[in-house]
């Protein structure tokens, strides 16, 4: 084993933001009276959904990242909570979400009925509010008991930041603000704005995700001994 | 029967055609940001340093595909 221990959550973090950005995509783009099949949406958050959802529970249920041993930096058992467990949760929920698209759809074609895509997922957004709680809290533990901050002097691009408390802050807010998204996702067809605040949430939290993960694998790489 | 208020996946409603004039307008929006910082990278990895260079690359690509999606929800499959 590496004396890092394992490290894919670099691939975590950009499939969650990954999956965030495309939900917006796919939120717009299954509303359209003329569309095709969401088959291949449907496939699509099965594959990255699995990919959470594996690593995820990987991490939950072994606590790979205790490990990591790193000198005056609070780390890194307590993200095998953080990053795992909403991982798993989240990740579970978007396979099934994906595969009930795919059934849903064939059996509304099949019955010759118009395919209620709010309504076929929407079990899994209840579902998903209850993590998004979660995410809430795990953003405001992680500022209250410093746990993302400051990164290890040896860790590239992070190392930029110095002790400064912006990575704190920035990781927390990704955290606040998909739980955020999480907990009204559910209610967002019912109401303009709780739509507009799903929708703004979900790109900006997509967006944070999506940049802290390929900052990552850049930073990863290189945190790894020579 | 309950009518349910008509949920754009976007905090606002895009007509077609300003949608296909801002998915244009993206396009050329991601090359620039492209370009820009690709050049920012070459010229502040050996002037500043590798760290700077890295970050200017990831800001760089995290642009483009914030562009990309928003271009791609505006359009949701318009042809």
């Amino acid at each position: 084993m590496l004396e890092q221990g394992i490290t894919y959550n670099t691939t975590m973090g950009l499939v969650a933001g990954a999956i965030m950005l495309l939900l917006v995509v796919f939120a717009r783009a299954v509303q359209r009276p003329d569309r095709s099949s969401v088959d291949g949406w449907g496939w699509m958050f099965v594959s990255l959904g699995l990919v959470l959802a594996i690593t995820g529970t990987h991490m939950t249920l072994t606590w790979p990242l205790e490990q990591i041993p790193v000198e005056g930096v609070a780390c890194c058992a307590a993200d095998n909570v953080a990053f795992g467990e909403p991982a798993m949760l989240f990740g579970l929920l978007v396979v099934f979400a994906g595969i009930a698209l795919i059934r849903g759809e064939r059996l509304a074609f099949e019955r010759g009925v118009p395919f209620d895509v709010v309504s076929t997922v929407r079990p899994m957004l209840y579902a998903g509010a209850f993590g998004g709680i979660g995410l809430v809290l795990i953003g405001v533990a992680g500022v209250e008991f410093g746990m993302w901050g400051p990164p290890p002097p040896d860790e590239p691009i992070a190392r930029l930041m110095g002790e400064s408390i912006l990575e704190r802050f920035y990781v927390a807010g990704a955290y606040i603000i998909t739980g955020i998204a999480a907990m009204v996702a559910p209610f967002a067809t019912e109401h303009r704005i709780v739509g507009r605040i799903f929708a703004g949430a979900t790109l900006v939290g997509g967006m944070m995700w999506t940049f802290l993960g390929i900052t990552l694998f850049y930073g990863h790489i290189g945190f790894f001994p020579h | 029967m309950t009518d349910y208020e008509m949920f754009t996946g976007l905090p606002t409603t895009v007509d077609d055609g300003p949608a296909l004039r801002w998915s244009q307008l993206l396009v050329k929006a991601v090359l620039a940001a492209l370009v820009l910082g690709l050049i920012l990278t070459v010229i502040l990895w050996p002037t500043v340093s590798a760290d700077v260079g890295a970050l200017t690359l990831c800001i760089t690509f995290a642009v483009c595909a914030g562009l990309m999606v928003l271009r791609q929800a505006i359009l949701a499959e318009r042809r």
